[in-house]
């Protein structure tokens, strides 16, 4: 296993950048970047034009390996902390349409991301680490009108070492429901996902048990809201 | 029988320092949810509405007081959910593994009143003034007998201070268990008297805290002492932080 757990900047995969305008918050789902196509449901059904999933999160491991041969306490360790970092996901809802120059959009109202998007992009930041200094009157809340939108800047999904790139900005605006000094601002950055074999990538996101945080891996086409 | 430890115990606790004593068995099993103790005053709250995190305070009426009593090895001043793995592991088998005493939504302005409050957990249902979990443990030399399931708890106030971070409070905790139908005649029962003095903790903290704690303690309660270990696996409820829902 090359890469295991580890802080950011050590072993990476892929690759992703992003900026902040968000007060006190950076955005670092810079560890490792993959993407893959979901190509068969779990019941092995395939699917003529699959949806493509791409994965960034904090944490570094390797996505082409077996998570499953990771002691218990590693696996546990690499779950537990990817939880408590930045993560995101976008899944592009057919293959076809990833292509160079393509523009995908999503809104979401804090947590619930509006149907009809042409990419589903699902925003795990870190849980805020509290302290005894923590105060209800000192929290300000982001933002709830969140607008995410990718550009595809390169996509080489049929090539030898495939991969897609892209630009993304994640926009954070006020709604009348929040609060008058809630953050607004932005994520802006890209990534490169080289894409990993189906079976492997979902096989590791269910290990890294992260249903609730960015819901992958997908479940069956006509079971997930589409974007 | 009260034993002398614990008659010392109540009669050294000072009225305004940061205390606590206990008081009584259940007939021979013993119980002893402390020394740790964590209370907070919930009078804020964060709200999802339309997707959006809306900090309110509480009215009034609406306030609680929540209180954590165990005997876990825990500190109540580190965020437990985000501590590494292994660590909030590590609490969440030792509030397992250890008595402790749970009691939550107690309204603030009766405790503040000097109401006496009182709650029931009869037939696996609770009722009255506020929720509570008592988990015991199953403690070395313990006779193994079936322990009385009806369960009585009255909270009565002593004194509470509020200040704009933090507070303090002070009152007496009773618990009587009693058979219930269908349970043997030598089905354990008893009262135990806990008397606590404390300051308030941080409340977005502690809240979070209890969030690891309450699933635990219910579960204890729920299972019993023979079966409490296997509440060493259970997930903390979600809260509301800046950015969401946060599991």
């Amino acid at each position: 296993m090359a890469c295991v757990l580890a802080l950011a900047g050590a072993c990476r995969f892929g690759d992703a950048r992003f900026e902040s305008t968000l007060d006190g918050r950076a955005f670092e789902p810079t560890g490792t970047v993959f993407g893959y196509t979901d190509a068969r449901d779990g019941a092995l059904d395939e699917d003529d034009n699959p949806r493509v999933v791409v994965a960034l999160t904090w944490v570094v491991f390797d996505p082409r390996s077996d998570l499953d041969a990771l002691d218990g306490r590693s696996l546990a360790d690499l779950t537990h902390e990817l939880a408590l970092r930045d993560a995101l996901a976008l899944v592009f809802d057919r293959l076809s349409d990833v292509q160079d120059g393509a523009e995908f959009t999503s809104v979401a109202l804090g947590q619930e991301e509006q149907v009809g998007g042409t990419v589903s992009a699902r925003l795990h930041l870190a849980p805020e680490p509290l302290d005894a200094q923590s105060t209800y009157a000192d929290l300000v809340p982001l933002a709830s009108r969140r607008t995410t939108r990718v550009t595809i800047t390169d996509e080489t999904l049929g090539g030898d070492n495939p991969s897609i790139s892209g630009d993304v900005v994640i926009n954070f605006e006020r709604q009348e429901r929040d609060a008058g000094n809630a953050h607004e601002g932005e994520l802006r950055g890209s990534f490169v996902a080289p894409i990993v074999e189906e079976r492997v990538a979902e096989h590791n996101l269910a290990l890294l048990d992260v249903e609730d945080a960015l819901g992958l891996p997908l479940g069956p086409r006509a079971l997930e809201d589409a974007p | 029988m009260r034993s002398l430890t614990t008659a010392l115990l109540l009669a050294q606790l000072p009225v305004l320092g940061c205390g606590f004593g206990v008081e009584g068995d259940f007939d021979g099993f013993p119980f002893h949810p402390g020394p740790t103790m964590m209370a907070v005053a919930d009078r804020n709250a964060l709200l999802m509405q339309n997707g959006a995190v809306v900090p309110v305070r509480r009215a009034d009426g609406d306030q609680r007081l929540h209180m954590l009593f165990t005997a876990a090895p825990v500190d109540g001043a580190v965020h437990w959910s985000g501590a590494r793995a292994d660590e909030l592991s590590e609490i969440v088998r030792a509030l397992a593994t250890h008595d402790g005493l749970l009691l939550r939504d107690i309204p603030l302005a009766r405790f503040a009143r000097g109401d006496a409050l009182e709650a029931v957990l009869e037939e696996g249902q609770s009722s009255g003034d506020f929720t509570f979990a008592v988990g015991m443990a199953w403690p070395d030399g313990a006779v193994a007998r079936a322990i009385g399931s009806r369960v009585r708890l009255t909270v009565v106030p002593r004194a509470l201070e509020l200040s704009v971070r933090g507070g303090s409070l002070a009152g007496d905790i009773t618990i009587v268990r009693d058979r219930e139908a269908g349970q043997d005649t030598d089905t354990a029962t008893g009262r135990f008297t806990l008397r606590f003095s404390a300051a308030l903790d941080p409340e977005r903290l502690t809240e979070a805290n209890l969030a690891v704690a309450a699933p635990v303690l219910l579960c204890m309660q729920a299972a019993g002492p023979g079966l409490a270990a296997m509440c060493a696996h259970e997930e903390p409820e979600p809260i509301i932080d800046e950015t969401g829902v946060t599991r």
